[in-house]
């Protein structure tokens, strides 16, 4: 026998729902109980069961569509069903909906009532919750979701009244049109106002020309050929992880007495959703290479859609990313994500006239909101980094091609280099691959290093070696802190040398990230000990 | 109404059959001259003679095995045993003879016999004379049985069980004899499976038999000053059992608790909470809670009788880990 399913009243107050998806096919299987469809109501997505067994036939309405209660949205088949009863059942179905759709459009409420049928009781999908069967029984009727409900049942249990009040109140703010401030917007709720309480909110604007990093874009994405596609978003985790290695104090987090300066660059990336927003963070984001940032940035955002993120995705953050700027915001003033102490608002990108090298162009310039906590970080140092991170998206080339790799791949490069003839040449071609992106950063190094290793014949190797270490750190090249570290170990270092050579630096560098260096420093003493 | 005790009740019951019905006689150890144990057949024998009130020797086969076979021939027998107890010792003559006759015979032969017996601890009588096992016959196809735990319920239901064709225990409570309270005049009877309020309440169903009934009165009256309104139902009779009382009164309130002074492991209690587990399930609001006697034989020292018999506080307790 064919079987109509008809919209399903998920609540006391559920006049209209939204299908928000289809969890089935047609032609597909479904046994009763199973999940066939979602539907969104005024406050919560609701997986819908199957009320019959059998094959889904006819799906007579689409995803995205808004329905009242009770009129026929899908027609199921038995096995062995007639088609001629299938396509009558399903034409009596259209037209059904026709008429409920019209006299609900008409506003004939009464006609309407008429129309109406039982509804088949549908389960609510919700979490593991200690719950009484009567009161289990009066939220499956009343099309409550469980997880929303207080437990003032012995041991946290959910009895029938904690479902009374819920439905009472439910009644009294529906009469107000009033959304409670429950679940994720209570968080949000709680979170926003202790954080403007707590922090000492300072909010700095820069107009980045982003000319350049458009043109960065639009070359890499070309280059994927569609594989992947970098949003602006991934290219600002990119940078601005980049920038944080240089401060590592507008990556801290605080507690009222104290500072922590973490290990790690975790960036978080606020994902805007239908009733909320969510950050999860892309750990250490200094590590990654961009097209790594962004299947992170699309695997978290997505996750994040769905419902599906881990509570590690969200936590221990370091530094947050909020773009308004795809909604038209120019500036604005982001409350920081505590504990962090500070979050960069991103505007929408203008095209403007400006005067470059003497001339009038039409450049492209975006607008950088960074919030701070002034308890934490000073005006001055906080100006200094978003200068920082304004130069390197304003010249983004040598940045980029910077894509640090594992240390395993910069020592053992081209099929595992392990005699010094093997490593200078897996050194040469890091050199040779860096002359082509970053000229600068080589030139630069080599003429540092020039003296030291063909002037100064009083320095032993090893000494020269340790000293072209602390050079590499302070230059922050990694193929030449591997290189270096690895032969000066050679030469006999102990891994307390290279720490101290490369302590220096650091303390002599002022901005390297202490924390980034050190990783790679300490990895490479160990890549060394194993080989 | 007339203000009588329990024990009264039992006995203008008997009285009264008697005099309606030729048939009805009874019998059993020291029922005739002396009155009966604890005195509730009182009167009986100078009323109705020696043919109808029977001193029987200590032998419980034998009067369990007559009283089968004059019901069996068409009399209606009233045996007593003096404590329940003592049913072990006539236990195939009740077990397999009275309650299997009516249904191996097709439905010609029945059974009318009203046995009386007395359950319950409270009088330091020890392992072997204060014991309640109602659970034993509840789980007999083919016998009823009847624990009415106040003096109108007992005499409208001893008038119910002795006009019944079948076999009935009819249990009564020693510790209840002495109780009066309001008795309606003149003959009566009180449908056997009809259970009854004994008071009225919102916030948790209490079930209890028999002596605990009081008990559990007593825990309602001082949990209604704490605002807790306390339903109290008296089955009455546990077979048949009236389900739909039960379940009502489940329904209305979303709590139970059982109470009996039978021992908790294998008693009525569990019957009771699994017919509510099955077909009222979705009433509750909260677990159900038993309240009844460890799982030991009755001690004869007063003070642990004391202990181990079911009282006010078990119940106020239960109910408020529920409610």
């Amino acid at each position: 026998m064919a079987n109509i399913v008809l919209m399903p009243k998920l609540g006391l107050t559920m006049k209209k729902g939204r299908i928000s998806g289809w969890l089935k096919n047609e032609g597909e299987w479904v046994n009763q109980g199973e999940p066939l469809l979602e539907v969104m109501t005024e406050k919560v997505n609701v997986k819908v069961e199957s009320p019959f067994t059998g094959i889904l036939y006819k799906i007579l309405c689409d995803k995205g569509t808004t329905l009242p209660i009770s009129v026929p949205i899908a027609v199921m088949a038995e096995e062995g069903d007639d088609e001629a009863v299938l396509q009558a059942t399903v034409a009596r179905a259209q037209a059904d909906l026709a008429e409920a759709l019209q006299a609900s459009a008409g506003r004939e409420e009464e006609k309407r009532k008429q129309k109406t049928r039982a509804v088949k009781p549908f389960t609510v999908f919700s979490g593991e919750r200690k719950i009484s069967p009567r009161a289990a029984r009066l939220a499956r009727q009343e099309g409550v979701d469980v997880s929303l409900l207080n437990g003032s049942g012995p041991g946290g249990r959910v009895v029938e009244e904690d479902v009374l009040a819920y439905l009472e109140q439910l009644r009294l703010h529906e009469e107000q049109n009033v959304i409670p401030i429950d679940g994720m917007r209570a968080v949000i709720a709680e979170r926003m106002s202790a954080s403007r309480k707590q922090a000492a909110h300072v909010t700095i604007m820069a107009e980045v020309d982003v000319t350049a990093l458009r043109d960065v874009r639009n070359q890499l994405n070309a280059a994927g050929e569609g594989r992947v596609n970098f949003s602006y978003t991934d290219l600002l985790v990119k940078f601005t992880a980049e920038a944080l290695t240089e401060y590592p104090m507008v990556n801290s987090r605080s507690s009222e007495n104290e500072i922590f300066l973490p290990g790690s660059i975790n960036i978080g990336v606020a994902v805007a959703l239908e009733n909320g927003l969510v950050v999860p963070n892309i750990k250490n984001a200094h590590r990654l290479s961009l097209e790594q940032i962004s299947l992170k940035v699309k695997d978290l955002a997505n996750r994040a859609r769905n419902n599906e993120l881990n509570p590690e995705d969200v936590e221990n953050g370091t530094f947050t990313i909020t773009n308004l700027g795809m909604f038209g915001a120019e500036g604005f003033t982001p409350i920081i994500n505590r504990p962090e102490t500070a979050i960069l608002g991103v505007g929408i990108i203008r095209t403007k006239p400006a005067i470059s090298g003497g001339k009038l162009e039409k450049r492209d310039f975006m607008m950088l909101s960074l919030s701070f906590d002034h308890r934490i970080i000073d005006g001055s140092l906080a100006a200094e980094f978003l200068s920082r991170l304004k130069e390197m998206l304003e010249d983004p080339y040598p940045w980029l091609q910077l894509q640090p790799q594992t240390v395993e791949e910069l020592v053992i490069a081209a099929g595992g280099a392990r005699t010094p003839r093997q490593l200078r040449a897996a050194y040469q071609n890091g050199i040779d691959r860096l002359m082509e992106t970053a000229p600068d950063l080589v030139m630069g190094f080599s003429a540092l290093t020039e003296r030291i290793f063909f002037d100064d014949s009083a320095l032993s190797s090893l000494h020269k070696e340790l000293i072209a270490v602390a050079l590499a750190v302070y230059i922050k090249c990694e193929y030449c802190i591997v290189a270096h570290i690895y032969k000066a170990m050679q030469l006999g270092a102990t891994p307390e040398q290279v720490l101290e050579a490369a302590g220096v630096s650091v303390f002599f560098g002022g901005g390297a990230a202490l924390a980034h260096v050190s990783t790679l420093v300490q990895e490479s003493i160990e890549a060394f000990s194993k080989h | 109404m007339l203000e009588m005790t329990y024990s009264q009740a039992i006995n203008a019951a008997l009285r009264e059959e008697m005099r309606r019905d030729s048939r009805v006689f009874i019998l059993g150890e020291d029922v005739g001259v002396f009155g009966g144990c604890f005195g509730v057949t009182a009167g009986l024998y100078e009323e109705f003679g020696p043919e109808r009130v029977l001193d029987t020797p200590i032998s419980e086969t034998a009067i369990i095995g007559s009283a089968v076979g004059a019901a069996a021939a068409g009399l209606r027998p009233v045996p007593e045993i003096m404590f329940m107890d003592f049913m072990t010792v006539c236990m195939d003559e009740f077990f397999n003879q009275a309650a299997k006759m009516r249904y191996m015979f097709g439905g010609k032969a029945r059974v009318p016999l009203t046995l009386r017996t007395v359950c319950g601890a409270g009088l330091g009588a020890a392992a072997q004379h204060s014991q309640s096992l109602e659970a034993w016959f509840v789980h007999m196809p083919g016998v009823k049985v009847v624990m009415p735990s106040t003096p109108a319920d007992a005499k409208g239901l001893l008038a119910a069980s002795i006009r019944d064709d079948n076999p009935v225990i009819f249990i009564e409570h020693k510790m209840l004899y002495g109780i009066s309270g309001p008795v309606p005049e003149g003959e009566y009877t009180i449908p056997l499976g009809k259970a009854d309020i004994k008071r009225e309440g919102r916030d948790v169903t209490v079930v209890a038999t028999s002596a605990m009934v009081h008990r559990a009165l007593a825990a309602a009256e001082t949990l209604a000053g704490e605002g807790i309104e306390v339903e109290v139902v008296d089955p009455r009779t546990l077979v048949p059992f009236d389900k739909e009382t039960l379940l009502r009164s489940v329904e209305k309130t979303g709590r139970l608790v059982i109470v009996h002074e039978a021992v908790k492991t294998g008693g009525i209690g569990g019957e009771i909470a699994a017919i509510v587990a099955e077909e009222g399930f979705d009433f509750l609001d909260a677990p159900i809670k038993r309240v009844a006697a460890p799982f030991t034989p009755v001690p004869f020292s007063p003070p642990l009788e004391a202990a181990y018999i079911p009282d006010e506080n078990k119940i106020i307790q239960a109910i408020r880990e529920i409610v």
